[in-house]
């Protein structure tokens, strides 16, 4: 929903809350009968009465059919996506094999204790980049941030280049850790 | 009366000639796993189970189409670390197709590409390795 949209939500729900109180004030006599029956009589003998009608209405039409549409994400980040199409039929990756092998990958970079990946694929065949990578590392305290993003990033990079020939995906790469607790024993260090 | 599962191929004075949809599966199938650099078929969980319970099942991870002339194959594949798709698609839509044309005289229209996993070596195979040097 877009920023109008909700904008008019608010508004709406607005006028529902007072027109709920002042049924609720009618009902509970905390009102006298004849004072709001005057208030309505006053109010409906106002043209201005007439276009604020008009207008609610016309908002609340818009929200109504705005509750039906749906805004479809210009990325998404599970299914398929196609890296080629041809005479031969179409080649498509799942979103999961790429994350789940780059999240193999980089939770091997020495200093990273852990890793979330994120892969979007965009939706339009023609956009500037086909996929997009965001990482958030937990990284040991010893470790310098910079290197470790660098290195990250680039073996993401070169990752996907060789795995599915895509050239300078954009990667993001955020800290969200920086821990002292001690790196898991790796099962084989040396050959 | 025919199987909604089988095409007749050939109506001769000696007989008909019927294949069945899940031949062409099995033989897509084994193309598509002869290629190097495809680690296994995708199977999905049923098929996961199946092979626990001893069933071997080489139509794992195809979904053919057939009609009277052509045929239409979805493979869903698992790949090794290390290659690239793009490469190993096309060997296996080339391998895929001959198979199918040379032992069904189907004309295959497309043969669709899935790949679902990146395939790691194992730590048995890395110290298997390590014992031979």
């Amino acid at each position: 929903m877009g920023f109008l949209n909700r904008f008019f939500l608010m508004l709406s729900m607005l006028v529902m809350m007072a027109a709920a109180l002042a049924v609720l004030s009618v009902c509970l006599h905390i009102l006298p009968e004849h004072y709001w029956l005057n208030e309505v009589h006053y109010a409906i003998s106002r043209p201005e009465t007439i276009a604020i009608a008009v207008v609610v209405l016309l908002v609340s039409l818009n929200l109504f059919f705005a509750s039906f549409s749906r805004q479809v994400p210009k990325e998404r980040s599970s299914g398929e996506f196609v890296i080629v199409s041809g005479a031969s039929g179409d080649v498509r990756v799942s979103i999961a094999a790429v994350r789940d092998l780059l999240k193999k990958l980089v939770r091997d970079i020495r200093g990273v204790r852990d890793a979330h990946v994120h892969v979007m694929a965009a939706r339009d065949a023609k956009a500037a980049h086909p996929l997009r990578v965001e990482m958030s590392l937990a990284i040991g305290q010893e470790t310098n941030v910079s290197v470790v993003s660098e290195m990250a990033t680039a073996r993401v990079q070169e990752q996907l280049k060789e795995l599915l020939g895509f050239q300078d995906v954009p990667v993001a790469v955020d800290i969200a850790d920086i821990s002292n607790v001690a790196p898991p024993d790796r099962k084989r260090r040396v050959v | 009366m025919a199987n909604e599962k089988e095409i007749i191929k050939k109506d001769t004075s000696l007989g008909a000639v019927r294949i069945a949809d899940e031949v062409v599966s099995i033989i897509a199938g084994l193309a598509a796993t002869e290629v190097e650099g495809i680690a296994g078929m995708s199977g999905g969980i049923a098929g996961g189970i199946a092979e626990m319970l001893g069933r071997k099942n080489f139509a794992k991870g195809v979904k053919v189409e057939v009609g009277e002339k052509e045929a239409a194959v979805d493979l869903y594949i698992i790949v090794k670390y290390g290659v690239r798709i793009p490469d190993i698609a096309l060997a296996a839509q080339e391998n895929v197709k001959q198979a199918i044309e040379t032992m069904t005289g189907l004309s295959v229209v497309e043969v669709n590409i899935h790949v679902q996993g990146v395939s790691f070596p194992t730590d048995e195979a890395k110290e298997e390795e390590i014992r031979v040097r």
